[in-house]
């Protein structure tokens, strides 16, 4: 398999070329002369070498690529496995490296490190499947199942094969049918399905012969001998290998050579012809043991002991048995080791895609978590800072609240809810000041009620605040709104008005005076009380701050203090 | 020689999981489920069919033709019933019965039991993907049918497919798993002790041996007629013929495993330890060995395991060459070598069988770890998505607030 498969590869030529520069293009000579022409090739990549700093990077990895292909051909795998490591793989144009990395499979393959060879299937898995040519996306796929054939994994075989299979579907490219067909016929014949192998094999034969694929038309005569064999047709399967051994030269090809020739002389002895047998057994020279295949070993102990046995030695057909068996228990053995180093590479390998995407999905997940996090965090920390600062602002308009709520206590007297006199002079001068002309005099009167003490001795304290109660009420209810009444002292009100005239101001007071006189309360005798009122007034013009407002109402003060001397009707009034 | 160190070893690993496999394990499992169905004695039959399977399939045949039984007991007496072909290694036989069992009318209890019976087949007959499959249904089974060292049974099968694939690292990991599982339970102790042994045969850690055959031979070796003290002199043979190396003691041991083996109608085991005592016996003792031989030739025809088939061949062509009888050694040689061809082949197989199905469980669960972390991105982002929408209500509800409260501040002011 290796072997066709490197041949395959050798002959892959022309269909690489993507070189632009000079360097490139030298290269890509190489590449196609190789196999035809290999001391060229070497002189040619030789030549390139010397001018190795003019080379860019792209350029040097190619070279290293070609590099490698001439010591796989020329079977110098060591050399060729240093070189594989030293390919710069990632600066390669996409078929380049997909070229590269099927070949470092092979040289892989080759030295039994599955793993390494899986790791290449994978940087080629990675390369940008659109950016490959068609050909090269079918090996690929191709590539991907011999590997699952080698390790008996044939059912991924078949996906890899099918994938092929719909990849190359449509094509007119013979190469490409030739490839897919001939993997398509191996695996079926790995699993020893040769009826359905046989049924394909005629097209697959077609086919290569177009492209003129030595190697795939030599596999297929060693698969249709095997077919033969299966059916016990030996003469035909002795046929076949004859045409096979007369095509393959024991120098090109000399693994493939000596195995027809071990085909050759199994199917001879199974027809009983020993001497063409032993001759064909001659044949196969020191080659198996030289290159310690001793699964092969074993099959000559096998065809001997056969032959011996038909001689009649069967001391020496046992001896020769044993050996076979001994042989083969090794081939077991190694095959086994080999097998399962070949799972566990594929094992490793597998779903690496998935783990990348799972891998990325994590890297993503932890992303969103944090940010979801970060958010919820900042969403903490701003709903707190709010609720802090709401909480401030809360505690500060409470505060602010209160002090107006004492402020308010301030303004307003507890009992008659009438303005303090502090407020009442502040309310009064805003209302002249806001009034302007309504009115030009301002007129303020200053009311006490009489005899309060004597009522809140006498009868009760309730008795005298129901009476303050009582007058502040009747005074709201005269004053209209532009009047300002407010409570000074703890029996006298003010109340300040404007008017057009003194007539008007006096008759203003007398009403008020009268709206007083009707005053009755429960309980109280009527004789018990009387009210004094003392007004004044000035011209509104004159009357420009609170202090010229405070002197109005201390003349009214004063008019009321004459009016308590001279008066002593139930409602007085004076004027000053 | 013809025969590797190597080589020998990777032939007696068969050998050592059919030992391991069908008896010891079940155990547990079938006290378990029987005691989850409710029968108060799943001890004795558990002991019956492990230590004296013939009279246990006596006693289960009897109670069949006995009388009218109702679906659910006449079920569970043909699952007892494969169970004993399974101990007794006839592999066939027990397939045929647990294919009789429909399973779709099993109680749950019991359907724990049936899964675990072909997931023990499975890995008797060394169809090791079936019985992963089945052990992972019994991961799924309801815990109703589980106790104690159902989980220890479970994970010597783990390791018994382990053992058989060569995967030493998960081997490694499910004999520590199996190892913090043994509890005061004698004989889960002995079964983890044989699939201990198992191992360390396998290993070539000759060094580690001693403990190991101390604890079998203190523990495991009391009742002296029982099918699984047989599996235990097996186990000790194999040691000490790989170690100690006394001939003598190695053949008595295997005599009396053979003849209790055959006692209890194990053909399998009895075939086993015979072939053993013809390979010590052609050491020496050359008409032992042809004697044992011609015993052991009407076995040959049926239930006999493949591998045993061509040891038999083997041997008796080995015989055969030391009687001078050279035509019919080559003939058994080539009949050897026929089967070992078919053992190689069918090996190759399972191992590659058994890596496509790993592949495929690994790429499952693969899938299964995405989708759930497909699903936590999106809960993420949906939280994150919210979590910024109540923040920009937040900013909102704030701004607006603390806007009216500016103006009633203001109008307060005024």
């Amino acid at each position: 398999m290796i072997n066709r498969f490197l041949i395959g590869l050798l002959c892959c030529v022309s269909c690489f070329v993507y070189g632009q520069s000079d360097a490139n293009k030298k290269i890509d000579l190489a590449n196609d002369i190789a196999l035809d022409d290999f001391p060229r090739a070497l002189e040619i990549l030789d030549k390139v070498e010397m001018s190795w700093s003019e080379l860019s990077e792209q350029e040097r990895a190619w070279h290293g690529a070609i590099s490698m292909r001439l010591r796989l051909i020329e079977g110098d795998y060591n050399q060729a496995r240093v070189t594989v490591e030293q390919v710069n793989h990632m600066s390669m144009l996409p078929n380049h490296r997909l070229q590269f990395y099927l070949s470092a499979i092979v040289l892989n393959q080759i030295l039994e490190d599955f793993v390494r060879a899986f790791e290449y299937l994978n940087y080629a898995a990675q390369i940008p499947f659109d950016e490959l040519s068609k050909r090269n996306k079918v090996r690929l796929h191709l590539v991907a199942a011999e590997l699952n054939i080698d390790a008996g994994t044939f059912s991924h075989a078949t996906n890899w094969v099918k994938k092929a299979v719909s990849i190359a579907k449509g094509s007119n490219n013979d190469r490409i049918k030739c490839d897919v067909l001939y993997t398509q016929v191996y695996l079926l014949a790995k699993q020893e399905l040769f009826e359905e192998a046989r049924l394909l094999l005629g097209t697959a034969t077609k086919v290569c012969t177009r492209v003129n694929d030595m190697q795939a038309l030599s596999t297929f005569k060693d698969i249709q001998s095997l077919i033969y064999r299966e059916r016990k047709e030996y003469v035909k399967q002795q046929q076949i290998l004859e045409s096979v051994l007369a095509t393959i030269g024991r120098t090109t090809d000399s693994f493939n050579y000596y195995q027809t020739i071990l085909l050759f002389a199994e199917s001879l002895v199974v027809q009983n012809k020993f001497s063409q047998a032993k001759d064909a057994l001659a044949k196969l020279d020191s080659f198996f043991i030289e290159n310690e295949l001793v699964g092969d070993i074993a099959t000559v102990f096998r065809l001997q002991s056969a032959i011996e046995e038909k001689e009649n030695d069967i001391g020496q057909a046992l001896n020769s048995y044993k050996h076979y068996i001994h042989n083969q228990e090794l081939f077991d053995i190694a095959i086994n080791k080999s097998q399962l180093v070949h799972l566990n590479a594929q094992f490793a390998s597998a779903n690496n895609e998935l783990q990348q995407t799972l891998s990325r999905r994590l890297d993503e997940r932890n992303d969103a978590i944090s940010k979801a996090n970060t958010m919820r965090t900042l969403c903490l920390v701003v709903a707190s800072v709010i609720v802090l600062i709401s909480l401030c602002l809360g505690i500060a308009f409470y505060n602010r609240r209160q002090k107006v709520i004492i402020i308010d206590t301030d303004k307003y007297d507890d009992l008659t809810s009438l303005l303090t006199e502090k407020y009442g002079q502040k309310q009064a001068m805003l209302t002249i000041e806001a009034g302007g002309a309504r009115a030009p005099l301002v007129v303020v009167i200053m009311l006490e009620i009489g005899q309060l003490d004597m009522v809140s001795q006498s009868l009760s304290v309730a008795h005298g605040d129901s009476l303050l109660e009582k007058s502040a009420l009747a005074l709201s209810r005269y004053t209209i709104d532009s009047d300002v009444l407010f409570r000074c002292d703890l029996t006298m009100f003010c109340v300040v008005t404007q008017c057009y005239s003194q007539a008007d101001a006096l008759n203003y007071v007398e009403k008020l005076a009268h709206c007083l006189g009707d005053i009755s309360i429960k309980g109280i005798n009527r004789q018990a009380f009387n009210f004094n009122a003392g007004w004044t007034s000035k011209n509104v013009m004159k009357i420009n701050t609170l202090q010229d407002f405070i002197e109005l109402q201390q003349q009214a003060q004063c008019a009321l203090e004459d009016c308590l001397i001279l008066g002593n009707g139930p409602v007085v009034a004076y004027s000053k | 020689m013809f025969f590797s160190k190597g080589c020998f070893l990777q032939k007696i690993i068969y050998v050592l999981l059919m030992l391991l496999g069908s008896t010891v394990n079940t155990a547990n499992v079938y006290a378990n489920t029987q005691q989850a169905s409710g029968s108060h004695s799943s001890l004795e039959w558990f002991e019956r069919i492990n230590n004296f399977p013939k009279q246990a399939k006596l006693l289960l045949n009897r109670q069949l033709s006995a009388g009218s039984k109702s679906d659910d007991e006449r079920i569970r007496i043909e699952l007892k019933l494969a169970h004993i072909s399974i101990v007794q290694g006839k592999l066939s036989e027990a397939d045929e019965q647990l294919i009789s069992v429909v399973s779709t009318a099993i109680m749950p209890a019991d359907h724990t039991y049936f899964l675990y019976l072909n997931a023990l087949l499975r890995v008797n007959q060394f169809r090791y993907v079936e019985a992963m499959d089945y052990l992972q249904r019994l991961k799924n089974s309801p815990k109703a049918s589980v106790i104690d060292n159902d989980e220890l049974a479970y994970s010597l099968l783990y390791g018994q497919i382990y053992l058989g694939i060569y995967e030493q690292d998960l081997l490694s990991t499910t004999l520590l798993g199996a190892k913090s599982l043994v509890n005061q339970d004698k004989l889960g102790f002995c079964q983890f002790k044989r699939f201990e042994a198992a191992t360390l045969l396998n290993s070539d850690n000759n060094h580690l041996f001693a403990e190991v055959l101390q604890s079998l031979e203190h523990h495991c070796l009391q009742d002296s007629n029982s099918l699984t003290t047989a599996l235990t002199q097996r186990i000790i043979a194999d040691i000490k013929s790989q170690t100690i190396g006394h001939k003598d003691e190695v053949n008595q041991l295997l005599s009396q495993a053979a003849k209790v083996s055959f006692q209890q109608d194990a053909l399998f085991y009895y075939v086993d330890a015979q072939l053993l005592l013809i390979e010590n016996y052609l050491m020496g003792q050359p008409h032992r060995a042809n004697a044992i031989l011609d015993e052991l030739a009407p076995f040959m025809v049926t239930n006999i395991n493949k591998r045993q088939l061509s040891k038999f061949y083997f041997l008796a062509a080995k015989n055969n060459e030391q009687q001078g009888e050279l035509k019919q050694a080559l003939v058994n040689y080539k009949l050897y070598a026929e089967q070992q061809t078919n053992i190689e082949k069918s090996r190759r197989h399972a191992n590659a069988s058994f890596l496509e199905y790993r592949v495929e469980q690994d790429k499952k669960y693969l899938q299964i770890e995405i989708d759930q972390v497909t699903t936590d991105i999106a809960v993420a982002k949906k939280n994150y998505d919210s979590y910024k929408r109540a923040l920009m209500i937040v900013i909102t509800v704030f701004i607006v607030i603390l806007g009216c409260a500016v103006l009633s501040v203001r109008r307060l002011k005024s």
